[in-house]
């Protein structure tokens, strides 16, 4: 099973499929944005302190940098 | 019961801050989400009250958090941008 | 068109007869003798494009007229359809072959989104379609339905599904629910709904004839089998079938796109929401706020104070003089208190408004939660949401929502910790107090002092939260932030006028009563004498009981450079109602004057009070004014609301807290500042 790469290093603007989220107390919260394993995303813009604005499921969700770290994907 | 009603009745009980969070929490499309407030309001099960920016300042007297402002929804289908939903104390 | 018989008649059902293979596929009109035409009902919630479809139907062969019994206007229309028909076989016939014409009655009923009749028109949409008997009611019923909406007005619709009464639906305002992302499926909505489904456009005039067609083809089959509703007493649950019906209804027959496009959104997020860009655009922001507000609002500030201590009070004094009151104390109470209190709160209403326009603008323009996502970093230093963010913003309009607001916080730390920081947050009665001086003493420089204001209040949240959170709250975790971005927007000029109307209308009702008590009472105490052999209401101001204790305070400033009793006296004031400290500071000088109308010298006796206090230091000694003004205690109500959220204790400890850091940032401020100045 591909681990994916950290999403803190994932390029801006590709499809991308989460693959994994290390902290199981936010995997709970983020799967009720949409944001499970399996979900097709994209990242839009770096914000200040390393955080993301992802795009999925038409909604636009701002993350913090803790979060960010969290997260594995793969490209789509 | 699990209709939409009771559900989105059941997250304004426990405090659910947003509409967007409620919609997925509980799985239901902001679309039905907004219909199902507005229902609730209109209802009376649900009091909306309006808490926004640039409160007046002489309202301080006498502006108690529920009592502020609150802008009726009928005024155009735009929303305001932060209401505070809660529980309607109703005599059953 | 009030006879009631006529009416009744009018919505006589025709006879519709079985179809039968000898039966002409033309109109039913053409069949059946003396009988009038079908009524078509249009019903639909309020703002769903009703009348417009109405309109385009009808044309101008509409009339007016009330529903007998009742006050409700309800128009009347002729809908001539024509229909497309094959050439027809019957063997009487004598129609021609291209098209049938039927004209239907359409009645166009007042906006309910429900048939549970808790207004008027309610009432009668419910009335006509639910109760009464089958010959009352209409033939037909178009209910209008907004595609952005969907869920909205579907509940009707699923309502008079329960009755059983023909329904076809029409599907209005694609085009905005296009700009949205969502289209609607109409096979799918007609097959989930279990009735005729038609998109039309009224307002171009498209899918009308798709309408009629629908209408018709309706008009000749029964009426169609009618919901089950459950059997229960609680309306909820009744209520929530429906919801569960139309909730299912509407996530078939909605359409989201397969993929996420970029929007306009999106790009200028990328840059409002970027590291360095980020804050830097949000410190813009508010700068240009703060510059609008005051370099607007200052004009017109100056003409009303002119005004109210000009003619007003020169007005009140002839009046006063006929009565021969003048001289007494009644002309001291009317005139320095009354008029020069209520002068001053008026003066504060176009600044109010627009502190009001704009903040309101800035939030319905989606601009806000994108200030939340650049202030997230710095909210998080002090353990505290980004969440937070939002009470504190509301601070800067007026401390007290902003303490109810704590409220979306769920952690019993962070909200107490987030209402101890609100007092901070420069309300904008404390504005009115900063414009003031910035006016008197910095001139040309008043925006860019009271933006330094408007910084050094962020920064002390930031400090104090930091300060706070180490000491007392050591362990208290933060959640990583997750803020759902909504889409910019052009801000509906019309709510914010709204909005902005309904705040300005609540201060002036409330603050009137503050600032007229407190003037008053502050009037009082100045005409009460402490020395022997003067009159109640002809005392030197310092000796009077207010001046008496406001001698005894200003000592505290002397190392902040502004201990002249009448600037502390401002203070004490100042702990009531902040809206009313420049009209108390106005009083104290007012009250030394013989005359009426001195008021409007308040810049300048201000500045002979600073010049003199500070040693010949005015600029720091005022700037530490405004730092201890902006620190000190918030006005009583803000702490009324403390004491309700987190109890008296802490409430005074805040106060204590405050004070301290007030006082020694007022120090520090004069001290290093009349070094340079």
């Amino acid at each position: 099973m591909n681990p994916g790469m950290e999403l803190a290093s994932a390029p801006l603007g590709t499809p991308l499929t989460l693959v994994g989220i290390d902290d199981p107390a936010h995997r709970r919260r983020l799967a009720t944005l949409g944001l499970r394993e399996g979900a097709a995303f994209r990242c839009l813009t770096r914000t200040i302190g390393g955080g993301r604005i992802v795009l999925v499921g038409g909604s636009r969700i701002a993350l913090s940098r803790d979060l960010v770290q969290q997260l594995r994907a793969q490209a789509a | 019961m699990s209709g939409p009603l009771h559900l989105v009745l059941a997250e304004i009980t426990a405090g659910t801050p947003t509409l967007a969070e409620i919609a997925r929490r509980t799985g239901l499309t902001d679309d039905v989400v907004h219909a199902a407030v507005d229902h609730l309001v209109r209802a009376g099960r649900v009091t909306s009250t309006e808490l926004s920016l640039g409160c007046p300042t002489g309202g301080c007297g006498t502006c108690p958090s529920s009592d502020g402002c609150s802008l009726p929804a009928a005024l155009g289908a735009r929303r305001p941008g932060l209401v505070s939903l809660s529980l309607a104390t109703r005599v059953a | 068109m009030t006879d009631s018989t006529r009416v009744r008649l009018s919505l006589a059902p025709t006879v519709i007869p079985p179809m039968s293979a000898k039966a002409c596929c033309h109109t039913v009109a053409d069949q059946t003798a003396g009988t009038t035409e079908p009524v078509v009902a249009l019903v639909g919630a309020p703002n769903t494009g009703k009348s417009t479809l109405f309109n385009g139907l009808t044309g101008s062969r509409v009339t007016m007229g009330n529903w007998p019994g009742t006050t409700v206007e309800v128009s009347r229309g002729v809908w001539r359809t024509t229909l497309e028909s094959p050439t027809c076989h019957c063997e009487d016939c004598s129609c021609a072959d291209a098209e049938s014409p039927l004209a239907i009655t359409l009645l166009d009923l007042p906006g309910a989104y429900s048939l549970d009749a808790h207004s008027p028109d309610e009432q009668l949409t419910r009335g006509l379609l639910q109760d009464g008997t089958a010959d009352e009611r209409p033939d037909l019923c178009v209910v209008t339905v907004d595609a952005s909406r969907l869920a909205h007005g579907l509940y009707l619709v699923s309502q008079i599904r329960e009755l059983p009464l023909r329904v076809v639906v029409a599907v209005t305002m694609s085009d905005v629910a296009a700009q949205r992302g969502v289209s609607v499926d109409t096979v799918l909505l007609s097959q989930a709904l279990g009735c005729p489904v038609v998109a039309t456009d009224p307002r171009r005039r498209t899918g009308l004839a798709a309408l009629a067609t629908a209408v018709r083809t309706t008009l000749t089959d029964p009426a169609p089998a009618p919901r089950s509703v459950p059997a229960s007493d609680d309306t909820l649950v009744i209520d929530d079938d429906r919801f569960t019906w139309l909730s299912a209804a509407a996530a078939q027959a909605t359409v989201v796109p397969g993929h996420d496009r970029l929007t306009l959104s999106d790009k200028v997020d990328r840059w409002v929401t970027a590291p360095v860009a980020g804050p830097l655009i949000f410190l813009a922001v508010m700068w240009a706020v703060f510059q609008v507000t005051t370099t607007v609002a200052a004009p017109l500030q100056d003409a009303l104070d002119r005004f109210f201590s000009g003619p007003v009070s020169h007005a009140v004094v002839s009046l006063l003089t006929l009565a021969h009151l003048n001289g007494s104390w009644v002309e001291g109470l009317l005139v320095n208190g009354l008029v020069a209190g209520v002068g001053m709160l008026l003066t504060f209403v176009p600044l109010m408004a627009l502190m009001f326009v704009l903040l309101a603008l800035l939030e319905d323009s989606g601009y806000l939660a994108r200030a939340a996502v650049v202030t997230d970093r710095l909210m998080r230093t002090m353990g505290l949401p980004g969440r937070a963010f939002l009470p504190l913003v509301v601070g800067f309009g007026c401390n007290v929502p902003a303490i109810s607001a704590t409220r979306i916080l769920p952690d019993a730390r962070q909200r107490l910790l987030t209402v101890l920081l609100v007092p901070f947050t420069s309300c904008s009665a404390r504005l009115t107090v900063f414009v003031m001086l910035g006016s008197v003493f910095f001139g040309a420089n008043a925006g860019t002092a009271v933006f330094g204001m408007y910084v050094s209040s962020v920064a002390l949240v930031v400090l104090v939260g930091l300060l706070l959170r180490r000491t007392l709250w050591r362990t208290m975790g933060a959640e990583p932030l997750i803020i759902d971005l909504p889409a910019y927007h052009v801000p509906t000029l019309r709510l914010t006028a709204a909005v902005v109307w309904q705040r300005l209308r609540g201060f002036l009702k409330t603050a009137s009563g503050i600032i007229v008590i407190t003037v008053c009472a502050v009037w009082v105490l100045q005409a009460i004498p402490t020395t022997g052999g003067e009159g109640f209401g002809h005392v030197p101001v310092e000796n009077s009981v207010y001046g008496v204790v406001a001698r005894s305070i200003s000592p505290a400033f002397a190392p902040a450079g502004f201990d002249q009793w009448q600037t502390a006296s401002a203070l004490i004031v100042g702990f009531v109602a902040k809206e009313a400290v420049i009209s108390s500071w106005a009083q104290t000088y007012a009250t030394e004057q013989p005359q009426p109308g001195q008021a409007g010298l308040l810049g300048d006796h201000i500045q002979a009070a600073f010049q003199q206090s500070s040693g010949g230091h005015p600029l720091p000694a005022v700037l530490a004014f405004m730092v201890f003004l902006l620190a000190y205690t918030p006005c009583v109500a803000t702490l009324a609301a403390q004491r309700r959220e987190v109890g008296l204790r802490w409430t005074l400890f805040g106060v204590g807290m405050q004070l301290v850091t007030a006082w020694l940032l007022a120090v520090a401020v004069f001290q290093v500042g009349r070094l340079f100045w």
